[in-house]
């Protein structure tokens, strides 16, 4: 026999492997018909010889327990894995299986499962961020450890299948998919890095699952506005209000703005003036100062020169060193914080280094995300306590939040009484609850939608509305910054007021 | 008698296209099988992305000899211009595609006139510096970009399927392997070679030494910027972390992995590696429950280690080499021996 025809006779033999196995899925069949079972029968085995797919199995759970109710003759599956010699099942056609299966409430009701499964998601390796999500994870892992002791859910345990997304949106995509399919998970939680979660809440639509976002801020995941999005991390443009709804609140008139020369300050300076001036306020000219300016004489004469003085000046758009140098002159000079002049700082402010930098700082606004140990509850010490035995050092929001991420999903999975995705839906959307991070609610579900003349931004659909993004002042010298007076938002105020003028005491 | 010296040669290129054409009938009627996991599916899709990359570095890296590490970038290059253009000028993604492989190709000539008269590591240190300040710019000019936030591309065409984007994709490999390997055989890919070997001698032969490094560095500029812009309207979202030196150092390693000199080695291996990564998320063992997390890298780079210490060639080359190449090249010797004793 030649080479040539041997070769031949090779590649014959391979495809003779190849295309049988690859035909092997039959042609799934046209009509349903009534089957008794035979020892080593189960559902997925069934599923796969009559429609051509072994994932199709609860199709014929479904249907067959549909014709109990008519028929007794018909057994009545309880647990898809176990079924029993001579049971009269009916095995649906193709097209009832996909109606069934297409119906995206049924495609992870997983029966006869022992544990509740909920994906988590999040960074546990570069290039995502992973610090992140192994605070997360152990957030996580914590919550179903608590869920758990406290008696599971609708009887059952929690399981957590947590997953390593990579920061990198496809991967996530990937596991969401992995999560759904394979894992049947009937809910998933989590993710750090928002283009990652913006690629999975697109696999948890196509199938129906409840996502519920604990750390991704950007607008456009609750803007999808899709029934299965909820998201407890504040929304990026929640975080850029806050000062603004909060100098609304107080009733200023003018404000001055200062910002540094980088795209953050010349940004953060333009939102703020088009929201100020939305809402009537007289923004002056901002004032732009280059960054490492050490000496800010020249332009504060200038500020001072105004009369009437303004009633409020910002330097909350200059970061760093700069911003503390700033301040310092502001107040030295006399300009802010005074009883006329608010005086707002950089977020920085927070930090320890503030008061040796700007000792006559006392009385300055600054904003921050996040809640200060003096609104923690009992849960939130609870938490911290763990995660400071863990980590050795306190928790930052997106730990709280994953554990709360996952006392909400078993919360709503117990007042549905089912793991069905939209019934966990609608109880989701129903969630009030008091967790570490405080009350949860959605304010815009399908209950109450958003309005349609565009008065609420979309990003506030399933989207909690009370994320802690506070504005805080100080009120002593040398104040630790978690101990400052939360004036805004209304929810956290520590002391009872929106504003403490300079001189008083809350 | 010359017949029959001829016909072995031809028997075993015979053979390997057999070979080939059994590989690529697998490939096309695997997802028969993977239809049934969405899951496996999208993994699958997602190495036939990597096996080009690491291809087309193998191409640049092992057969030109020009140490690159702007593959990643100019990956991503092609990704953002598609998903820019049809954000704001609302242009199809096939426009998108089309102009994003034009401007991967052009940036790729220019990086190629700046610096491929110099010697190879200075390529090298380049590209590293204009990855990182393309992937610091996408940060930073987050007003256009959406920075880390990741820009959204619209799929290429509405109701696209996994499957489809399977075939896609599968379709986008075989197609630059094709054109790769022509290439690698031509005349041009003869250049190329001699010049990775001893660019002074190639010079003195007569070859243009540095219009050939350029045109290669554009080709494989421009099958990047291809795979990015198509894979990318795939994901629906693309973000600066793609192209951290860290992904690209992943695609190194899959091709140093596969075997540098062998463009189907790299695609392998590659195509093995990002599988294997995957699953190797978690284990179970006889009821043992094993997560790997990020130590699965950590095994990657040992892998790697080992590669380089002790299989300079390659894990997969050696293997590709014993089933296919080692017949050829017995028959040529024992061709060549045979002709020598018919002239004696």
């Amino acid at each position: 026999m030649s080479k040539k025809l041997l070769n031949l006779l090779l590649v014959v033999v391979m495809l003779a492997v190849l295309v049988p196995t690859a035909l092997a899925a039959p042609p799934a069949q046209e009509e349903g018909q009534d089957y008794i079972v035979v020892a080593d029968d189960w559902l997925s085995k069934l599923a796969d010889k009559y429609l051509g797919n072994p994932y199709a199995y609860p199709a014929i759970t479904h249907y067959t327990n549909q014709k109990h109710a008519e028929d007794d003759s018909y057994a009545k599956i309880t647990d898809s894995n176990l079924i029993e010699v001579g049971w009269k099942i009916y095995i649906p056609s193709a097209a009832e299986a996909k109606a069934y299966l297409e119906a995206p409430t049924v495609k992870t009701v997983a029966t006869g499962e022992d544990t509740i499964k909920i994906g988590g998601v999040g960074p546990l390796s570069a290039p995502g961020s992973v610090v992140g999500g192994i605070a997360m994870k152990f957030a996580m892992e914590l919550a179903v450890k608590d869920i758990n002791e406290a008696g599971g859910v609708l009887g059952k345990p929690v399981e957590l299948i947590f997953a390593d997304t990579e920061g990198l949106p496809e991967r996530g995509a990937a596991i969401a998919e992995r999560l759904i399919t394979e894992n049947k998970v009937v809910a998933i939680t989590g993710e750090y890095h928002s283009a990652v979660g913006l690629a999975e809440l697109e696999v948890c639509h196509e199938y129906g699952i409840p996502c519920l976002f604990s750390e991704t801020w950007s607008d456009k995941i609750t803007e999808s506005g899709y029934p299965e999005v909820f998201r407890i991390a504040p929304a990026s443009s929640m975080t850029s209000r806050a000062v603004v709804d909060w100098l609304a609140k107080v009733g200023v008139k003018r404000v001055q703005l200062i910002a540094e020369t980088t795209d953050f300050g010349i940004g953060m300076a333009e939102t703020q003036k088009k929201l100020l001036e939305g809402m009537g306020v007289e923004v002056l000219d901002t004032i732009f100062i280059e960054m490492g300016t050490e000496d800010f004489t020249a332009i504060l004469t200038r500020i001072q020169a105004i009369d009437p003085p303004p009633d409020v000046v910002s330097a909350e758009a200059v970061t760093g060193e700069t911003s503390y140098n700033l301040e310092q002159q502001m107040a030295e000079l006399g300009i802010a914080p005074t009883e006329k002049t608010i005086g707002i700082a950089n977020q920085v402010a927070v930090q320890p280094e503030f008061w040796e930098s700007v000792p006559n700082g006392n009385y300055f606004v600054f904003t921050h995300v996040g809640l200060p140990p003096t609104l923690f509850n009992e849960t939130t010490n609870k938490v911290a306590d763990a995660y400071r035995a863990e980590f050795d050092t306190e928790p930052p929001s997106y730990a709280l939040e994953a554990y709360d991420s996952l006392w909400i999903l078993a919360d709503a999975i117990e007042r549905a009484g089912t793991t069905e995705p939209k019934a966990l839906i609608n109880a989701l959307e129903d969630t009030d609850i008091v967790l570490a991070q405080g009350r949860y609610w959605f304010k815009y579900t399908s209950k109450n939608p958003l309005p349609t003349d565009g008065s609420v931004p979309a990003y506030m659909w399933h989207q909690w509305p009370d994320p802690a993004v506070l504005v805080l002042q100080y009120f002593e010298p040398n104040q630790p910054g978690m101990e400052a007076a939360v004036v805004w938002p209304e929810v956290y105020q520590t002391h009872g007021t929106p504003y403490i003028v300079p001189g008083t005491k809350p | 008698m010359k017949h029959r010296i001829d016909s072995p040669l031809t028997s075993s290129r015979y053979y390997r296209w057999v070979a080939a054409g059994v590989l690529i009938a697998s490939l096309l009627l695997a997802p028969i099988y993977l239809n049934r996991s969405p899951y496996q599916m999208e993994v699958v899709t997602g190495a036939f992305f990597y096996a080009i990359l690491a291809s087309s570095w193998a191409l640049l890296a092992g057969v030109a000899g020009q140490f690159s590490f702007a593959h990643m970038a100019l990956t991503g290059l092609g990704a953002y211009t598609t998903g820019l253009l049809g954000r704001d000028l609302g242009t199809s993604p096939l426009t998108g595609i089309i102009a994003g492989t034009l401007l991967a190709g052009l940036v790729g000539l220019i990086i190629g006139l700046l610096c491929l008269r110099l010697r190879a590591a200075y390529l090298a240190l380049f590209t590293i510096a204009f990855s990182e300040i393309f992937r610091i710019a996408l940060l930073t000019e987050f007003q256009y970009t959406e920075g880390s936030n990741g820009l959204q591309l619209a799929p290429l065409y509405e109701g696209i399927t996994p499957l489809a984007e399977y075939y896609i994709t599968l379709g986008l490999l075989l197609g630059t392997m094709a054109l790769m390997y022509w290439l690698a055989s031509s005349r041009f890919g003869l250049f190329v070679r001699a010049m990775r070997e001893d660019e002074e001698a190639a010079a003195a032969m007569g070859v243009n030494v540095v219009r050939y490094k350029v045109l290669i560095f554009v080709i494989t500029s421009m099958i990047v910027g291809l795979a990015g812009s198509v894979f990318y309207h795939q994901v629906g979202i693309i973000t600066p972390n793609t192209m951290e030196i860290l992904q690209m150092s992943l695609v190194i390693a899959m091709a140093v992995i596969g075997g540098m000199e062998s463009l189907l080695g790299a695609a392998i291996g590659a195509f093995l590696s990002r599988v294997s990564l995957e699953l190797l998320r978690e284990i179970n063992i006889m009821g043992v429950h094993i997560e790997f997390g990020a130590w699965r890298y950590a095994a990657f780079g040992l892998l790697l280690m080992f590669t380089l210490r002790f299989a300079q060639n390659g894990l997969l080359y050696p293997i590709i080499d014993w089933l296919f190449l080692r017949r050829a090249r017995q028959e040529a010797v024992a061709k060549r021996k045979q002709a020598a004793e018919v002239e004696s």
